[in-house]
């Protein structure tokens, strides 16, 4: 029996490709005619984001850099814009690491190869996503003290009460945060709610992506 | 099978301005377009996806062609670069936690019942079905088997060794024939 319904599939697959042939002059058409819309697929809007954070990534350290730079005796000034030129750079470190793996993407290569390299991407965003969380949670403090200081405030001096509940925020923030992500990697009821939110399912479909092309690509015997 | 021959004579031929570049990439599609046509069909939905997937193909291929090398079969690469962006279509279009998606058939418009067989259509309509219970790898592999290729190719376009293709064609087989059995 199944050799002839292997048969039956090959001959099904030989129809299909006669059927669709009739109907499929269309997409070549649209080539030769110049009228396939660009911009349609692929990394081309990650790789312009990235691009423009390695901007926005640059601006900022160098901004910062400029800054502590003029401060350098006034500690709290200093360790402001010493963070947020850490900030910046990490901006950097990211957006190139993005492109690097972009970069070396060609779908031109082995599947495994190229879907194992686009699953890693996927898995590197997820961890990414992580280091912006925690660190937002806490940039806006320096970011706040440098601008009111170019504003004419010095808030550490001025008002330094007001500064330690900033501080005490930004922790809160900070921990608020990381409490989120710890519940999520746990195995109680609440990581189960959190696991089939919208971030958890990311991490799930990254990792199972990874899975499958690692099972794929396993010798058998 | 394609003429692999025909492939590499074609392209020692120096390419000297871009209108000719173009015109010789449309005519390894015109030459090779089965391998997007068949590879949209297992990938896609219904119509409008297996439309859109095909415009993703084609300028994928046309993005990546200045990179192709002339030593290596034209339909090799092709399928590599088909099968990597319908694969990542799939993913990106599938909802999560619902891997296998069918085949809308009503959104089809292959198999157009007054141009074909009854048997025909039944063979095309199990075969599509077979589709569908593949995961998007296995469904690589499927295709390459369905489309007579030689172990060989298989084991370039997927980037496996030609005793793992083997084995793993043998299993697909056993699974084939499982999936065939409820079918009937």
């Amino acid at each position: 029996m199944p050799t002839t319904d292997f048969d039956d599939l090959k001959i099904a697959w030989k129809e299909l490709n006669r059927q669709l042939e009739r109907q499929n002059a269309l997409t070549l058409r649209q080539f030769k005619e110049g009228k396939l819309a660009r911009f349609r697929f692929g990394l081309r809007p990650l790789v312009l984001g990235q691009t423009l954070q390695l901007v926005v990534g640059v601006a900022i350290a160098v901004v910062s850099a400029q800054f502590w730079v003029n401060h350098l005796s006034t500690t709290h000034l200093l360790i402001c814009g010493l963070l947020l030129q850490a900030y910046g750079i990490m901006f950097i470190a990211f957006a190139l690491r993005d492109l690097m793996l972009i970069r070396r993407i060609d779908y031109g290569a082995p599947i495994v190869v190229i879907q194992k390299q686009l699953a890693q991407l996927r898995a590197w965003h997820i961890r990414v996503a992580f280091w912006y969380g925690m660190t937002g949670s806490v940039i806006w403090l320096p970011v706040m003290l440098i601008v009111l200081y170019e504003l004419g405030v010095d808030l550490r001096t001025d008002h330094p009460q007001k500064v330690w509940w900033l501080v005490a925020s930004a922790v809160a923030c900070l921990a608020v945060n990381y409490g989120f992500v710890r519940l999520a990697r746990s195995s109680g009821r609440c990581g189960r709610a959190l696991a089939v939110s919208w971030i958890g399912r990311s991490v799930h479909r990254a990792q199972a992506a990874l899975t499958e092309i690692e099972e794929f690509e396993r010798e058998l015997v | 099978m394609e003429a692999v021959t025909g492939d590499i004579r074609e392209y020692t031929v120096p390419m000297k301005t871009s209108e000719a570049i173009r015109a010789r990439f449309e005519r390894l599609l015109e030459q090779h377009g089965g391998i997007i046509r068949k590879v949209a069909f297992s990938y896609a939905r219904n119509e409008s996806d297996r439309r859109d997937l095909m415009q993703d193909i084609v300028l994928q291929l046309w993005k990546a062609y200045p990179r192709y090398s002339p030593e290596r079969p034209f339909s090799t690469w092709m399928y590599r670069i088909a099968l990597n962006v319908s694969i990542s279509f799939l993913r990106r279009t599938t909802r999560p936690g619902r891997e296998m998606v069918p085949f809308d058939e009503s959104q089809h418009d292959v198999a157009h019942k007054h141009s074909i067989s009854r048997q025909t259509e039944e063979r095309i309509a199990m075969l599509r079905e077979v589709i569908t219970k593949f995961a998007p790898l296995d469904r690589a592999l499927l295709l390459l088997y369905l489309d007579d290729r030689s172990y060989r190719e298989i084991a370039a376009v997927l980037g496996l060794s030609e005793t793992n293709v083997a084995t793993k064609l043998s299993r697909l087989k056993e699974h084939l024939r499982q999936e065939l059995a409820i079918n009937h």
